[in-house]
C-alpha cells in the first residue's frame, strides 16, 4: 500500500489511534517506522518541557557586555530584550475556554462560558509534577478570566458564598506571573465590614511551589521604589489582609508576591513571582 | 534570493530593529556571515535568550550562564566567518559553540573544585540529564510557532488532549487541527535535527 500519510504519523506519534491499516504499514515499513520513532522522540521531548527548559531573556545588561567586549561603537542600537513570547507562560494559552483571537467568536464552542471547575475531561493520559502544574494553571487562568467578565468577588471567590456574606470588591486585579514564574491569580480590596477601616486584601494565587524561603504580599506604588510590607502568603496560596484604615491604595495600587529567603532581610528579596495594579 | 548584495535591512537595523522584524531568519544569518554589525545584534535579539537558556539549564547558575552566553556570542562574532548559511541554521551552529563553552567552564569548574589534583578532569563533559539540550530546544521553537498552531500543540502535549478534543475545544475543523499538528511537529523536529547534526 502507500506510504501513511504525514498526518496520520503525527497523531501517531502522539498516542493517538490510527486506523489499524495504517498501524499494520507502519510496522512492516521502515520509512514510515524510522519517520514515527522521529516524531515520536520529537513528542517525548516536547511532553517532559519544564518550565525552566522555556527560553527565558538574558538579563538586559548582557548585550551591552558582548558589545563591550568587542569594541562596538556606542551608535549600534541596542536590542531590546528579545521579543520572548509571553504566551508559553501565558496560563491562558492552555485554557480552552479563554478567547483566542484566531477563532472567530461565532465557532466558539458552547461551553466557552462553563465554570473553572469543570476540568477537561479524559484529558489525564500521563503526567508529571509539571503537567499538573499547567493544569491548575489553566484552571486559576479560568478562574480569573471568568472573574473578570461576571466580578471577581462574585465568582472567583464564591466558594464559601453561603455562610458569609459576599465580598463587595472595591478594587480588583489579575496577579499575572513575572517572567521565569508560571504561577497567576488575582487580588481584590473587600469592602465588606463598611468603612475604610474594614478593608480588606484579598490575594488568590495558584501554581505556587513550596520554598525553602516563604511567599510575602507586598503593596507597591507604581515606581516600585516605595513598599509596604502586608504579610506572608501560604504557599497555598489564599490569605487575606487587614489594611490600615490610613493606607492610601492610590500611592501602592500594585499587588506583588515576592519569595522570600529566611536570612533576616525585612527587604524585598527582588525575587516577584506575581504582580497586579489595582485601578484607583 | 541575492548572495552577494548587502544586508537588505542593514541601514534600517542600525536605526529601527523593530522595522526588520519580518526579515527572514536567513537573510539575518547571512547578513551576520557577512560581518554586518546590526545583524549581529538582531541576532542577538532573536536568539539571545535561546542560548542563555540553554547554558543556564546545562549549567545550572544562572550568573555562569550569563558569562557563558557572553563568550558564546563573543566567540560567534569573531568567528562569524566559519559560519556557512549553506551547512546549517544560525541556531544550530549557536548550539554548537555553547555545548563547547558550557563544557569548557564546567572544565574550569572542576579544576577549581581540586586546585592540588594534578590529573587531568577525566571528564569536563557537563553532568546534565541528556535530554535537557532537547527539550530547551523544543520548547524555543514551540515558542516561535504561530497561534493557534501553538496553542494545538501545547494543548496535545501538556493538556494531552486528543486532535478532536482540540478541535471541538477550539471550534476548529478536525482537519485543520491535524494540519497544523503534522505541520508543527514537523517544525520542531527540523530544529531538533540541526542541534544533532551539530552534536556530531
Amino acid at each position: 500500500m502507500n506510504h501513511s500519510d504525514p498526518g496520520t504519523l503525527a497523531l501517531a506519534a502522539l498516542g493517538e489511534q490510527v486506523p489499524e491499516t495504517d498501524r499494520a504499514h507502519i510496522a512492516a515499513c521502515p520509512v514510515c517506522g524510522a519517520e514515527l520513532d522521529q516524531l515520536r522522540a520529537v513528542v517525548r521531548a516536547g511532553r517532559q518541557i519544564r518550565p525552566e527548559d522555556e527560553p527565558s531573556p538574558p538579563p538586559a545588561r548582557l548585550w551591552r557586555r558582548i558589545a563591550d567586549e568587542l569594541d562596538f561603537d556606542g551608535d549600534l542600537s541596542v536590542p531590546g530584550p528579545s521579543e520572548s513570547d509571553p504566551s508559553m507562560l501565558d496560563p491562558s494559552a492552555l485554557d480552552p475556554s479563554a478567547p483566542d483571537p484566531s477563532v472567530p467568536a461565532e465557532e466558539a464552542p458552547a461551553d466557552r462560558g462553563a465554570g473553572p471547575a469543570e476540568g477537561p475531561e479524559g484529558a489525564v493520559r500521563t503526567g508529571g509534577p509539571w503537567f499538573r502544574l499547567r493544569k491548575s494553571l489553566a484552571l486559576a487562568a479560568s478562574a480569573a478570566v471568568i472573574g473578570a467578565a461576571a466580578g471577581v468577588g462574585g465568582t472567583l471567590w464564591a466558594t464559601d458564598e453561603d455562610e458569609s456574606p459576599r465580598a463587595r470588591v472595591d478594587a480588583e486585579t489579575r496577579l499575572d506571573p513575572l517572567p521565569t514564574h508560571q504561577a497567576a491569580g488575582a487580588a481584590f480590596v473587600d469592602t465588606t465590614t463598611g468603612g475604610e477601616a474594614g478593608r480588606r486584601l484579598v490575594v488568590r494565587v495558584s501554581g505556587l511551589t513550596p520554598q525553602p524561603g516563604f511567599y510575602e504580599v507586598w503593596l507597591l506604588d507604581r515606581d516600585a521604589k516605595n513598599m509596604i510590607a502586608v504579610g506572608i502568603l501560604p504557599v497555598g496560596g489564599e490569605a487575606t489582609f487587614d489594611l490600615p484604615a490610613n493606607l492610601d491604595l492610590d500611592g501602592y495600587p500594585v499587588v506583588d508576591v515576592s519569595v522570600q529567603q529566611y536570612n533576616g532581610s525585612p527587604e524585598h528579596s527582588g525575587n516577584s513571582v506575581v504582580r497586579g495594579t489595582l485601578p484607583s | 534570493m541575492n548572495t552577494d548584495t548587502g544586508f537588505p535591512g542593514s541601514a534600517v537595523l542600525a536605526t529601527r530593529l523593530s522595522a526588520v522584524e519580518h526579515l527572514d531568519d536567513s537573510d539575518v544569518a547571512k547578513a551576520f556571515a557577512d560581518g554586518d554589525k546590526a545583524a549581529f545584534a538582531e541576532v542577538y535579539r532573536r536568539w539571545g535568550a535561546f542560548v542563555y537558556t540553554l547554558c543556564a539549564r546545562t549549567l545550572g547558575d544562572r550568573t555562569e550562564a550569563e558569562d557563558v552566553t557572553q563568550q558564546v556570542f563573543v566567540s560567534a562574532w569573531r568567528g562569524r566567518a566559519t559560519y556557512s548559511p549553506e551547512a546549517g541554521s544560525l541556531p544550530g551552529w549557536l548550539v554548537g559553540i555553547a555545548r563547547h563553552r558550557v563544557a569548557d567552564a564546567c572544565a574550569a569548574r572542576a579544576r577549581r573544585a581540586r586546585p592540588t589534583d594534578a590529573e587531568p578532569v577525566s571528564d569536563p563533559e557537563p553532568s546534565h540529564d541528556s535530554g535537557v539540550v532537547e527539550r530547551v530546544v523544543v520548547a524555543d521553537e514551540l515558542a516561535r510557532l504561530g497561534q493557534p498552531q501553538r496553542r494545538i500543540l501545547q494543548m496535545a502535549f501538556f493538556g494531552d488532549l486528543t486532535h478532536k478534543q482540540i478541535a471541538e475545544r477550539l471550534g476548529l475543523p478536525l482537519g485543520t487541527v491535524k494540519s497544523h499538528i503534522r505541520r508543527g511537529l514537523g517544525r520542531l523536529r527540523g530544529r531538533m535535527e540541526e542541534v544533532d547534526d551539530e552534536s556530531q
